[in-house]
């Protein structure tokens, strides 16, 4: 059979939002693999500097609809540090424990979506029903599913009750022992096996000369958790271990999810016992002192780099942000070429991959003829009037 | 290995003028060099830290000149490599041979800031569509912004 | 009547409307189950009905580039080899409506014909997930197809007839087959999740991978006509493993001769029933249990570990045979 170049994107099941991926085949093995992304760019970077630091932290929370709080988080650590603000050891916590609930809730819609990949429903649906616990949390904590707003400039917005503590440590163990069931099916189910075991192979040393972050890193054996190298909030006194895992394939990255699944359960517990009383708000200055910063953060992707400048006004002059997805696409595409077609969505699924993160622009592609072209604000309009 | 001995190393070992260099606490530390160095800076820091993990490059203009800011993490140590590119030159030399982490973020400083990234492997354009305007950067702040005829969103 | 009764055995009973109604129940059934397993609700009993009239009433668009005639035909050719092979299985007590003896090669010969048609249909749609998916359409073809009709070899040769209905009536009143050749049995019914292309052997179609692969092009009516092909082919697969295996409309101490003829009937068709829908759950147990396996893995798989065997339980059942001295 010739070699075929097809494209996967920007509109395919496997993809959950709209990317081109061109792979060119031979027969079902993929020889090359390329990658053309900017489909979602809402000018993000730009946008915030138009606008007032209380302004950007929503814009922020919006660059990702799964990692808004790392977002926040990050976002808030860096302006932090240039006006130098400390804010209370119970809003550290808070933030923490929130950090944590967003980890457990994005591994396990990950978990879920893998098992779809790969044909896996039954896990998809267990999964999912499971990860509604730590939602119910988080909307009962928050008061919202998603884009929780709770980090704010100088602390956090809402206070954790007693009766929300007996009820985060019960969905918190229940969620423990869930994935210690996932793990063990992970390691023992013979399809599950078949379709992750030494697919999408890369070495640890690859993965740092490409970059890579996160599980991806992790499952690959080399150590890097910005949770313990540049240890932020509360984590340095904390206990936990940095997963890792020395198989470098879907498997690894899958285990090493899981296991930080188990790592944040008990993370929590740990932030409950410590949390001290106190105020959770601290004053935040409305200008911010000229300065620059950088924060990074472990979001559950993998290690998420702000980089602040501010110019004394109320406004930053630069908000630079890389998200995790961004680092691990050359990996990626090196752990796609030279495999299976059939193993494109679970390999490029194991980086877990969020392109609303990664883009920031609209852009109509034209796949059968090769053509892109960019619509105008008034075409637009005109045919939104159309339709 | 601290901050403040990360700076004393550099210092001792690179050849040139460092345009700045200071901790600004004891895991992260600012570095400054002439764009012209920028490749022999790398080289310099992955030969002695290696493996060195880049986390992304920051572009930001600056008025007569655009900041190229390499956030490295070399060692346990958070390191920041500023270079001022000179807006009458526009360019400079690439890292992905040395660092090929590099490669996405290089391509998005030429999409973003016009900067040419001279002997970059693959200087296609990022997030950018290819018809794309020519000559026009949505990060630069000379930038005029949307052109006539075209409407403004918001 | 002599052109009549044909006629009504293809078109009614129990041909395409018989085999339309039981298969969207048994679709049903199927559906119900996974959702059961998989701590769902699942579809009210109508669903599989309602799926089908909406999908009858869209529109119906042939790409571009597509071949017309084989892109509008396959569909059909496949569903005409569904329903021509179940007048050659017995559906109640006396024999097929149609019986003769080597119907069962043609049976095995008909039911391939989905396969092939697909693969036509997946060819000519001028789209390259559909390439793929028919690309894997045919292999995954090599890899059950051997298995099955080795398997379907078993229960033949312990009968000493090519004759569906022979076989069935030689289980009459002794032991299902079963017990002779197990190994076909399961071999069988794994070859037939292959042929119905589900998990862990629905390649071909994968939804993540290659967007249903050569059936990605249909719509409408055509696809419905698709769709009709799997659902009539899980029935007729199924009547078959129970024909061969479990010994058909028969049942131990059901008294089949000494019944009214129609009486008969309606009971050897309930008990039919019946074992139609344990394999239909034992599909769907599958499904439900499994993730889905690679191509280059399920023809390796399937050869060494269901064409393997079905050989040894072949090579055993002549040489018990011998031993008998039949």
């Amino acid at each position: 059979m010739a070699k075929l170049s097809f494209p996967v994107g920007p509109q395919h099941p496997a993809l959950k939002e709209p990317e081109n991926l061109r792979f060119s085949v031979d027969g079902e093995l993929v020889v090359d693999a390329d990658i053309r992304i900017g489909y979602v760019h809402r000018s993000i970077e730009r946008s915030c500097s138009e606008r007032n630091y209380v302004q950007d932290l929503y814009l922020c929370e919006r660059v990702c609809g799964i990692c808004s709080n790392a977002h926040t988080q990050a976002f808030c650590q860096a302006v932090e540090k240039i006006a130098g603000v400390e804010i209370p050891e119970r809003a550290q916590y808070i933030r923490m424990m929130m950090h944590e609930f967003e980890r457990i809730h994005s591994h396990m819609l990950w978990l879920g979506v893998a098992g779809h990949e790969i044909g896996f429903e039954t896990l998809f649906m267990y999964v999912w029903r499971d990860r509604e616990v730590i939602q119910d949390i988080l909307e009962m904590v928050s008061g919202n599913r998603g884009h929780y707003a709770m980090t704010m400039l100088g602390g956090v917005r809402y206070d954790i009750t007693p009766e929300m503590v007996t009820k985060i440590r019960e969905g918190i163990a229940f969620l423990r022992q869930r994935a210690e069931h996932y793990a063990d099916i992970a390691t023992t189910e013979a399809t599950f096996l078949k379709r992750t075991v030494d697919v999408g192979p890369i070495s640890g040393a690859r993965c740092q000369t490409l970059g890579a972050v996160g599980p991806v890193l992790r499952g690959s054996g080399v150590g890097y958790d910005v949770r313990r190298a540049f240890p932020y909030l509360k984590y340095d006194e904390v206990e936990f271990e940095v997963r890792t895992s020395e198989l470098c394939d879907v498997l690894g990255r899958t285990l090493v999810r899981v296991l930080e699944v188990i790592d944040a359960c008990d993370i929590i517990t740990q932030v409950l016992d410590m949390m001290p009383e106190g105020d959770i708000t601290t004053r935040f200055p409305r200008k911010v002192p000229e300065g620059e910063a950088t924060a990074r953060v472990e979001a559950q992707r993998g290690e998420l780099i702000y980089y602040v400048r501010s110019n004394g006004t109320d406004v930053p002059e630069r908000v630079k942000i890389r998200t995790p997805t961004l680092a691990n696409l050359p990996a990626s595409l090196e752990m796609v070429t030279g495999g299976y077609i059939a193993d494109i969505p679970i390999t490029f699924a194991s980086i877990d991959p969020c392109f609303s993160c990664t883009d920031r622009m609209v852009v109509l592609d034209d796949v059968n003829s090769g053509d892109s072209r960019t619509m105008t604000w008034p075409e637009l309009v005109k045919l939104g009037r159309r339709s | 290995m601290t901050a403040s001995e990360l700076i004393e190393q550099i210092q001792a070992q690179y050849g040139g003028e460092l345009t700045e260099a200071n901790a600004s606490s004891e895991v992260e530390v600012w570095v400054g060099v002439p764009a012209v160095d920028v490749q022999k800076m790398a080289q310099y820091i992955v030969d002695s830290w290696a493996p060195v993990h880049l986390s992304t490059i920051t572009g930001n203009d600056r008025g007569a000149h655009i900041d190229i800011i390499y956030h490295f993490v070399a060692d346990g140590v958070s390191l920041n490599l500023r270079a001022a590119v000179d807006k009458a030159v526009d360019a400079i030399d690439t890292i992905t041979p040395i660092v090929p982490a590099a490669i996405m973020y290089e391509r998005e400083i030429t999409d973003m800031f016009g900067v040419t990234i001279s002997g970059h492997p693959d200087p296609r354009r990022l997030v950018l569509p290819e018809d794309w305007p020519e000559g026009d950067y949505p990060l630069r702040r000379d930038d005029s912004g949307a052109e006539e005829g075209e409407e403004k969103n918001g | 009547m002599q052109v009549l009764t044909p006629l009504f055995h293809m078109l009614i009973f129990p041909g395409f409307l018989f085999l339309v109604a039981f298969g969207l129940f048994a679709s049903w059934v199927d559906r119900k189950l996974i959702a059961k397993f998989q701590n769902r609700v699942g579809p009210p009993v109508m669903q599989p009905v309602a799926d089908l009239v909406k999908l009858m009433a869209k529109e119906d668009i042939i790409p571009e580039h597509a071949n017309r005639v084989m892109f509008a035909v396959t569909p059909l050719v496949a569903l005409a080899g569904v329903i021509a092979s179940i007048i050659y299985i017995p559906l109640w007590a006396p024999a097929a409506v149609n019986a003769f003896e080597g119907d069962l090669i043609v049976v095995i010969y008909l039911l391939t014909l989905p396969a092939f048609a697909l693969f036509l249909g997946g060819w000519y749609s001028a789209n390259p997930f559909a390439t793929i998916g028919a690309t894997r359409v045919l292999t995954q073809l090599f890899g059950y197809e051997v298995p099955f009709f080795l398997a379907c070899l078993g229960p033949a040769v312990a009968a000493g007839s090519w004759s569906i209905s022979e076989i069935t009536h030689a289980q009459a009143d002794g032991l299902w087959l079963v017990t002779a050749a197990p190994v076909s049995f399961i071999v069988a019914m794994i070859a037939l999740i292959g042929k119905l292309e589900r998990v862990p052997f629905d390649t071909p179609q994968a939804k993540t991978e290659v967007i249903t692969g050569p059936e990605i092009e249909y719509t409408g009516r055509r696809l419905a006509v698709w769709k009709l092909t799997f659902l009539t082919e899980t029935i007729v697969g199924s009547a078959l493993i129970a024909a061969l295996f479990l010994g058909g409309p028969h049942f131990w101490g059901i008294p089949f001769a000494s019944m009214a003829p129609w009486l008969a009937g309606v009971v050897g068709m309930i008990v039919l029933g019946v074992k139609i829908l344990l394999i239909v759950f034992f599909l769907s147990l599958a499904q439900a249990a499994l993730a889905r396996l690679r191509i280059e893995q399920m023809v390796q798989w399937c050869l060494l570990w269901l064409g393997i065997p079905t050989l040894i339980n072949i090579g055993v059942i002549v040489l018990m045979m011998r031993q008998v001295g039949v």
